[in-house]
């Protein structure tokens, strides 16, 4: 029998165009393997243009989480596929990160400050929280930001000291557990209002008044 | 040949292409948890996964595309599919049987090949260096290098040895019925193209196409060879 043949086998294109041929099917393989291919499959990606059109990602390392959905009181379990970073480093210190249930608070004091008046605001904390502060006073304050814990009696642990300031800011990890807090004395003659915004989570915050030789006037 | 008639054959081929690799290749993830759970012979389930296989498998249908190309007569499609079934079967069933081990990506390099093969065929480029190759020989030995690539991706699972011939069978039947729907898809849309009075001058362009997929297919499965 004669086998079916196609008309380029009954003529054959020149050796030259036969090779243009081969030689272009060639390259558009190799610019196919090299940009998209091998960036998708095996994330090999010599150029970066699979990167940049999101290939790389198709294949990256990748673990599967089983997720149950109940709805309607039916179960469902079903699979999702998440990134796999590897193994993690074991973390040196368990307090650095705290997991939380409900909103960091936010909260705002202001108090007033007569002449030579003095006072202490006092975040209640429990080793290892954490406060975000800012206190601005519109005028001079003598301030000393310091910590006391019960046991210690009447010793007391200083984070910063102002001889003079009227304003302060930062972040605190209560090295343990008790009041972390302001001390303020006005500088001024005449009355300045100090206002303190402190975020995080912390226990309470305890406003002392006006104490000491204000108080006593 | 115009840009335009270009262009259009270039779209429908990298439109299939692109839609076939979308569902990929190999079996996939619950389909092989379920073969991996199942005792006992299955034959429906089992041929429904062979006939599903073939008919998203790329590498098979472009190699399938490539030996019907220039075959007009029905007569002929048949020949040359037969043979290809009788290649491929004799290899997936010996292949799992006889549990050969043979490297998934160097058998799916070769049908990446059988692919190169056969659209440099129907370029006449073995005509033109004179080479004289019995193309039905050649399917049928292609055919082989396809079973093989069939059997290993159903060896990769941890199939029950209890009912293994005759869910191997129901495997066959069904690669077999999803080449007949995958033959007549694409005899199809021959038929279309052929009427639309393009096909001669697009057809040199197709094989091309079919060479350059070839091309790519040898590439990925000969990079995942060396990276594994």
């Amino acid at each position: 029998m004669t086998d079916p043949q196609s008309p380029f086998q009954v003529s054959p294109p020149t050796a030259r165009r036969l090779l243009a041929t081969i030689a272009a099917a060639l390259a558009a393989a190799l610019i196919i393997l090299v940009v998209a291919v091998l960036p998708a499959e095996y994330g090999i990606d010599p150029t970066g243009l699979g990167r940049k059109m999101g290939l790389t990602a198709i294949n990256g390392p990748t673990r599967t989480l089983e997720i149950r959905d109940v709805i309607g009181g039916n179960e469902k379990i079903r699979e999702v596929k998440v990134p796999d970073a590897g193994e993690p480093i074991p973390l040196p210190n368990p307090a650095v990160i705290q997991l939380k249930k409900v909103d960091a608070e936010t909260r705002t004091m202001k108090v007033a400050l007569k002449g030579g008046e003095e006072t202490e605001i006092k975040t209640l904390l429990d080793a290892a929280q954490v406060i975000v502060y800012s206190w601005k006073a519109d005028g001079e304050v003598y301030t000393d930001f310091h910590g006391h814990d019960p046991s210690m009696g009447q010793g007391f642990v200083r984070y910063e000291e102002q001889q003079t300031g009227h304003e302060g800011h930062g972040s605190l990890v209560a090295p343990f557990s008790g009041e972390h807090g302001w001390y303020w004395l006005s500088l001024e003659d005449k009355t300045l209002t100090i206002t303190l915004t402190v975020t995080g989570y912390f226990n309470g915050i305890k406003d002392y008044g006006i104490i000491g030789q204000g108080a006593a006037q | 040949m115009t840009a335009k008639h270009v262009c259009r054959v270039l779209g429908v081929l990298m439109a299939t292409v692109v839609a076939l690799s979308a569902w990929g290749h190999g079996v996939a993830g619950g389909d092989a948890a379920y073969l991996e759970s199942v005792s006992g012979v299955h034959f429906l389930p089992l041929m429904y996964l062979g006939a599903k296989h073939m008919v998203t498998g790329y590498d098979h249908l472009l190699f399938l595309a490539g030996v019907i190309f220039f075959l007009y007569r029905l007569k002929d499609v048949a020949l040359y599919a037969t043979l290809f079934a009788i290649g491929h079967s004799c290899t997936l069933l010996v292949g799992v049987l006889a549990g050969i081990h043979a490297n998934a990506h160097i058998v799916d390099a070769i049908i990446g090949g059988s692919v190169v093969y056969k659209a440099l065929e129907n370029i006449g480029a073995f005509r033109r260096m004179g080479v004289q190759i019995n193309p039905r020989a050649a399917v049928l030995l292609f055919g082989l290098a396809h079973g093989f690539g069939l059997s290993t991706k159903l060896q990769d699972l941890a199939l029950s040895r209890d009912g293994l011939l005759g869910n191997i069978i129901a495997f066959n039947v069904g690669v077999e019925l999803g080449q007949v729907v995958a033959l007549t898809m694409i005899l199809l849309a021959f038929q279309v193209w052929r009427r639309s009075g393009t096909f001669a001058q697009g057809a040199y362009a197709a094989n091309t196409l079919i060479m350059t997929a070839g091309f790519v297919l040898m590439g990925f499965q000969l990079t995942g060879y060396v990276l594994a």
